[in-house]
């Protein structure tokens, strides 16, 4: 369920900066906020965490935002919170084992 | 979850993004001075959030963040719009920094190894037997931290070690990281940490970072640089020009406003060969240099730290063999290139800011470079004004407040003492009110030697039995592993780990202990400008973890019960003793009355005296509580107020700094108030390519994960987004080696090897003849495959620079 705050820094080229903006004004799950200078301050409320960090990086690769940093972050009842979870502390697997399972899915959109 | 609750959420996070669009943009607000104003403006609309401030808990940036509570729970984090350091703006990590607390599978219960099974015990059977072991042996015992330890849990492990059990064998795992920017700073000003401050990095005109990747390592410092005209700094509007000097290509050199690459070692070449230039076409700053510099060198035979003067005519004949032209092909760095920077310097009217981190430090000549670059700073007079400043960073929080200036170093002891020197044993002593040579005046092992002292059998010389390690993870972390920390080590030793998850070290240890972390206990950083940072306990610790500092008073207390006289005082009191208000012995060896007291307050007014022995002067706890941090050294002003210190040695600026002096380097070695300016020869990497092994091999951090990972990894985010290590190769490597991205290829160097998936066009590109690894995958040890080799002065490893080659898995082959 994560609700973020987001300083957006956008392009100075008025074109991509306005485009952005459009983007960010037809996705329900964003709010806009101040413009002040390049800086926009935005909110983003997703269902879960995957899909934050999804529309992140949606928004990063828009060619009118130049950088995004985090200003707030709720995680309350994230119901991701055991995606990467290791087997319990007595077996003392390693967590990577998990990794490993899943690398394949992952890393065709993330990594090598 | 409650709408209303959601609702809440969303204010909160649309002002605290809003506060942060507007702090970088209008005046900065001043610090708070009450515990109310540190609350971000939306706290008090009702969603029932507590508000706590803390810095967060990974890098040595310091950002501070407000940690919002509900029941007993971090439910919320947001930049903290109060801090200097971040101005409410926080990285990808430090906005994840909440979940760290919540993986699955913290740790809950000491946990003893029978045979290849873990048995959970009580607390009491745990501290009992590292008791006894120590016991048995105290000379044979080893304490290995961290600059992840808060100040009073170094201090802590510090004081028991060198005043209790007059055992020098401690030392943290800021040798990996820091130790020849220590080595840089001691050789030249004779005194440690930088003079400048982050608020160089607004100041200054040119900012460049040598072998440096701060977009992925440092984010929000960096974004300090290339986002100036948000930032507001007045008169500074223009953003800075980065020039990023590095071996491989990366997310800072993309940012960048130049990228020069250089060939391993070849920052050394580089420094000397602007220096060359600087003195031969006489575009030095004479008179700064007449003024506040001498001239060293290394001594022919024995070289010490110290060094022996030589004179002006002297460096710059020595100098004379670094031709443009040998620099040039020493570095890589065309002459041009090599020009253009010299002209730079010789350029009074810009202010220049070098910044470095691991790529400086991690090298066979860490000390060398360090201090070229700091004697370039002095020999072009960029130095002790706003924007001209060198100055190291560092990886971890606190690196500099605990390890560096608390003294966890095997040679160290508190405010800059060392064990060596008897005036100085005698001076803790003292504060410490123990007996007359108590302090073991024989420096411990330093890293390397102690994990090697402890893989070697008993029998063969190997003289460390029992190890302590607390807050880090070793057996990732390591260079060479498979030598300094294997799986299998002689039936004698005994590991002993205290952490928060299970990792690569608990998975070889004894006995592992379940520790709390960052906002379950009280705590105190010290970041990499000098500033001392506080926070309060917030939440409890899951199940039975406990903090660090407490294990080491209680096992300290056990060794009091058992009659170890080191555990007492020249009174008969146990060395950690805390009183109350009445004057009555809190029993603080007891969890259950741990926090009847502030135990870290405690400790931190104790070792507060050492500080004040080096113009490292710290100001009393309180002052901490209503600030975001205070950059030593504090003093008092004539009104009451405690005043911090931007610029070191600066009339003016530091308290310290008397008389009509511009500049004053107080704890100059050769004590005539003048800054060292060094030379040292170029020296070619321990190991180089060569037809068996045809590849450079660097290692390093990304964005999204922290050091090992072992925090980072247990955030679904920071994971998804960074899900495996891998091997960056560049395409034209990949090209004649038939390798494709996303291929599965070993990594395989003379000391071992791993299996790792090929990322061409990656997050960075190494040049041709070169590959990179990160390090914070678990499950695939890069560390096996490094070089343990090391500077001879600072004794910290080189990570950066190894042989290796790329082959692929062998039929029947493993890799675990």
């Amino acid at each position: 369920m994560p609700v973020s705050g987001w300083v957006v820094t956008l392009s100075d080229r008025p074109a991509s900066r306005a485009a952005a903006i459009r983007w960010i004004d037809q996705e329900p799950r964003l709010e806009r906020g101040v413009i002040s200078g390049q800086r926009m301050a935005v909110v983003a409320d997703t269902t879960h965490a995957a899909a934050d960090r999804e529309l992140w990086s949606q928004l990063e690769s828009l060619p009118g935002v130049v950088m995004i940093e985090v200003a707030f972050i709720g995680f309350e009842d994230d119901d991701d919170s055991d995606d990467t979870a290791a087997p319990t502390a007595i077996s003392l697997h390693r967590p990577a084992d998990r990794l490993l399972q899943t690398e394949q899915t992952e890393s065709a959109s993330h990594g090598p | 979850m409650d709408p209303k609750r959601r609702a809440f959420l969303k204010t909160a996070a649309m002002a605290a993004a809003t506060s942060a669009v507007n702090s970088r943009t209008q005046a900065q607000p001043p610090l708070a001075t009450t515990a109310t104003a540190a609350l971000p403006p939306s706290a008090a609309d009702g969603g029932g959030l507590q508000w706590h401030k803390a810095p967060c808990r990974f890098c040595g940036v310091g950002c501070h963040v407000q940690v919002g509570v509900d029941e007993g729970r971090v439910v919320a984090v947001a930049g903290d719009r109060h801090a200097d350091v971040s101005k409410g703006l926080l990285c990808v990590k430090g906005y994840h920094v909440g979940s760290i607390l919540y993986g699955s599978d913290r740790l809950t219960q000491p946990l003893l190894r029978q045979g290849d099974e873990f048995v959970e015990i009580s607390w009491q059977q745990a501290i009992d037997v590292i008791a006894e072991r120590i016991a048995r042996a105290p000379d044979r015992f080893a304490f290995y931290g961290s600059g992840q330890w808060t100040i009073a849990e170094g201090y802590a492990a510090q004081k028991f070690m060198k005043g209790g059990l007059g055992n020098n064998h401690i030392d943290p795992n800021a040798r990996l990281c820091m130790a020849s920017a220590v080595t840089g700073y001691l050789a030249t000003y004779g005194v440690d940490e930088p003079a400048g401050t982050f608020d160089d990095i607004d100041a200054c005109d040119v900012l460049i970072t040598w072998g440096n990747n701060p977009a992925e390592s440092h984010p929000v410092l960096f974004s300090r640089a290339i986002d100036r005209p948000a930032h507001g700094v007045k008169g500074r509007a223009q953003a800075a020009r980065v020039i990023d000097l590095g071996t491989r290509r990366t997310r800072t050199s993309e940012l960048a406003s130049e990228f020069i690459l250089l060939k391993p070692h070849g920052d050394v070449a580089l420094a000397l060969g602007i220096m060359h230039l600087l003195i031969s076409e006489s575009r030095y700053d004479r008179t700064f240099v007449e003024q506040f510099c001498n001239f060293r060198a290394l001594q022919t035979e024995q070289p010490t730290l110290q060094g022996e003067p030589i004179s002006f005519a002297e460096f710059s004949r020595r100098l004379q063999a670094y031709t443009p032209d040998r620099v040039a092909e020493l570095s890589g760095v065309p002459v041009e290139k090599l020009r253009e920077l010299a002209d730079l310097f010789a350029d009074r009217s810009v202010r220049i800011t070098s910044v470095w981190c691991m790529g400086m430090n991690q090298h066979t000549q860490g000390t060398a470079v360090n201090s070229l670059v700091h004697g370039l700073h002095l020999l072009s007079g960029h130095f002790g004004r706003p924007g001209d400043a060198p100055t190291s960073l560092t990886g971890q929080p606190s690196a500099c407040g605990t390890v560096r200036e608390v003294g966890t170093l095997a040679h160290a002891l508190p405010g800059g003492r060392l064990v060596a020197n008897e005036e100085h044993r005698a001076q803790c002593e003292e504060l410490w009110n123990l007996p007359q040579g108590r302090i073991n005046p024989k420096p411990g092992y330093d890293t390397l030697r102690m994990f090697a002292q402890f893989a070697t059998p008993s029998s063969e010389g190997g003289d460390i039995d029992t190890l302590f390690v607390q807050v880090t993870n070793p057996a990732q972390s390591l260079p060479n592993i498979n030598r300094l920390m294997p799986t299998e080590r002689p039936m004698d030793k005994f590991l002993i780990v205290a952490d928060v998850y299970p990792t690569a070290t608990t998975q070889i240890a004894d006995l592992v202990l379940p520790a709390s972390m960052w906002v379950e206990k009280n705590g105190m950083f010290g970041n990499s400008e000098r500033r001392t940072q506080q926070w309060f306990k917030m939440i409890d610790p899951p199940g039975d973890a406990r903090d660090d500092c407490w294990m080491t008073i209680a096992i300290a207390h056990r060794l009091f019960e058992l009659g170890y006289e080191g555990m007492r005082d020249r009174n008969g009191e146990f060395i950690f003793a805390v009183k109350d208000g009445d004057g009555q012995t809190v029993p603080v060896w007891e969890w259950e009355h741990y926090y009847d007291t502030n135990v870290d307050k405690a400790l931190f007014e104790e070792y507060r005296r050492f500080s004040l022995l080096k113009h490292k002067n710290l100001a009393p706890y309180e002052e901490y509580v209503s600030a975001r941090g205070l950059r030593w050294p504090v003093v008092q002003d004539p009104d009451g107020s405690w005043r911090e210190t931007k610029l070191r040695f600066v009339a003016g600026e530091d308290p310290f700094v008397k008389g009509d002096k511009r500049l004053d380097f107080y704890h100059s070695t050769t004590q005539d108030g003048r800054a060292q300016i060094w030379f040292h020869d170029y020296e070619a990497p321990a190991e180089m390519p060569d037809e068996e092994y045809p590849l450079w091999l660097s290692t390093g951090r990304v964005l999204e994960q922290w050091h090992t990972g072992s925090m980072t990894n247990r955030v679904p985010q920071l994971h998804t987004a960074m899900p495996i290590g891998y091997v960056e190769v560049n395409p034209s490597d990949a090209e004649a080696l038939n390798l494709r991205s996303g291929e599965l290829v070993v990594v395989e160097s003379r000391r071992g090897a791993v299996e790792l998936p090929v990322w061409i066009q990656g997050r960075g590109t190494p040049p041709p003849g070169s590959v990179f690894a990160p390090f914070f995958d678990q499950s695939r040890l890069i560390n096996r495959v490094t070089i343990d080799a090391r500077d001879p002065f600072s004794k910290q490893p080189d990570y950066k620079k190894c042989a290796v080659r790329i082959r692929r898995r062998r039929d029947g082959e493993t890799f675990e």
